[in-house]
């Protein structure tokens, strides 16, 4: 198989979460949690689905993986802003 | 500052919300990411077939110019070139990118569109490798040709248009193709698939669509159609459109250069030898998902419902949520054209101006009327099943959406 990468802000190659998941990861958040998958600048935008993709056929448990949950700031702001 | 409504997205359903809310009586203000108001109606220009003769030439950047300038003039504020970061309270609205800092206001209106789904085949981050929907952006927009030499990897209602828009503006395409069955999971994009997805598509070219496969036969026999499609006959406004083959590999040392080829069967398995094409660009084509990031941070249950394009707000016909004050409408709750998401916005306007005790131009039932209706007639619908999707929130919001 050609790896390549998924997570473009992290640089996470296809063959890290292939990884990840035979580590035992089900969920995008237990992807996450051992590549970075989803933890750059745009916070999954792009790569969760893609990730949710994988993981649901690999996992195949039959139900959706569960995804990452929004939480603000949903974009990149700097610090000054948010104490302000 | 302080406003009767907040609405997050600049586009169809957001400014024809709040021309709505404005002339009954609301005082509104509209945040956008983009520098211009008009979401994705900028990049939009095609002919409807099915539209009154005097309406067949959608010109997406007149509308959205015409819809904010109403605004404007109307009074409504159109913040463009910033962020909603956060959403808190009841409701205080968070913003970066500009002079304003907070808008707090009664009611929020979530109309923040969807996003691009990326299509993962190697080589797909080199230079030369886009979205199809920064390719319509770049050709309606900005008149800017992506590429001399060009494929489409994906073969959908958004990729077709967005080919024949290039094509217009006198763009090389040479070819459009299927994008490889998922390495990973092993599924996605058969042939079979792909034809019996393009049924509702042929309004795009009915000639060449017809003349191909009879409309009947669309419908009903994908996988013979696909199996006949290895002679790839195809061609709409002179690009093939290569049904039984994938494109497996996008290849260049600094951007791209060309794209691999492969045969593949009806179902979609790699057959046959490999063929290479010069490219210097390469559009790819995966669809659009809900951006739904916001009403998730408050609080507001997320279904996921395929038929609508994935993970969407729990929301009632009326486009209202279970979260007081909040509502959505346009492709928020579901993947659907600008048609439908402007008739969405004035009925998640007249549901508003109803909560506050106001009344709008119409009833929401009248309103709801116009978003089916706006449905129906839609030149193309990005979702096949989205009826079946639409009844499927409804059915869930009954049973438990009303607290």
């Amino acid at each position: 198989m050609n790896d390549m990468i998924i997570c473009r802000c992290e640089g996470v190659f296809l063959s890290e979460i292939l990884g990840a998941i035979e580590d035992g990861a089900d969920s995008v958040p237990g992807v996450k949690k051992r590549v970075r998958v989803g933890m750059g600048y745009c916070q999954g935008r792009v790569c969760q689905p893609i990730v949710r993709d994988i993981l649901g056929g690999r996992v195949g448990t039959g139900k959706n993986p569960v995804l990452q949950r929004a939480q603000p700031p949903v974009r990149p702001v700097r610090l000054g802003e948010i104490v302000r | 500052m302080k406003v009767d409504a907040v609405i997050i997205g600049a586009g169809p359903a957001g400014l024809t919300a709040a021309i709505e809310m404005i002339e009954n009586g609301l005082s509104v203000a509209v945040i956008d990411e983009y520098y211009h108001p008009g979401g994705r109606l900028l990049g939009q220009h095609y002919e409807d077939p099915k539209a009154p003769p005097d309406e067949r030439i959608w010109n997406g950047r007149k509308l959205a110019d015409q819809l904010a300038e109403k605004a404007r003039s109307l009074g409504v504020y159109i913040f463009t070139g910033v962020t909603a970061w956060s959403v808190s309270g009841k409701w205080a609205v968070a913003l970066t990118g500009g002079e304003v800092n907070t808008v707090d206001s009664k009611v929020l209106l979530l109309a923040t569109g969807s996003v691009e789904k990326a299509l993962p085949i190697p080589g797909w981050t080199l230079p030369g490798a886009i979205s199809i929907g920064a390719a319509q952006t770049f050709t309606n927009l900005h008149h800017v040709a992506v590429g001399k030499r060009m494929m489409i990897a994906g073969v959908d209602a958004l990729s077709l248009s967005v080919m024949i828009e290039m094509k217009n503006a006198g763009i090389n395409v040479v070819g459009m193709a299927l994008p490889p069955l998922s390495p990973v999971t092993g599924g996605g994009y058969s042939p079979a698939d792909t034809v019996a997805s393009l049924t509702d598509v042929a309004g795009l070219a009915p000639n060449s669509f017809v003349r191909t496969f009879g409309k009947i036969a669309l419908a009903r026999f994908p996988r013979l159609i696909a199996r006949a499609m290895r002679f790839n006959f195809l061609k709409m406004n002179g690009v093939p459109i290569h049904l039984r083959k994938s494109i497996v590999k996008i290849e260049g040392e600094q951007q791209v250069e060309a794209v691999m080829l492969q045969s593949v069967s009806v179902d979609g398995k790699p057959v046959g030898e490999m063929e290479r094409v010069e490219v210097d660009a390469i559009c790819l084509a995966a669809g659009l998902y809900p951006l739904v990031d916001l009403a998730e941070t408050v609080g507001c249950p997320l279904i996921d419902i395929p038929e609508l394009g994935g993970t969407v707000p729990l929301h009632g016909p009326d486009m209202s949520t279970q979260v007081n004050g909040l509502f959505v409408a346009g492709n928020i709750t579901g993947i659907e054209g600008a048609k439908v998401a402007i008739a969405q916005g004035q009925l998640a306007a007249i549901s508003i101006l109803n909560s506050l005790g106001k009344s709008g131009s119409m009833t929401v039932n009248e309103a709801i009327k116009k978003v089916e209706n706006a449905r129906e007639k839609a030149p193309i619908h990005f979702l096949p099943e989205i009826g079946e999707g639409r009844e499927k929130m409804n059915a869930i919001w009954e049973k438990e959406g009303i607290l």
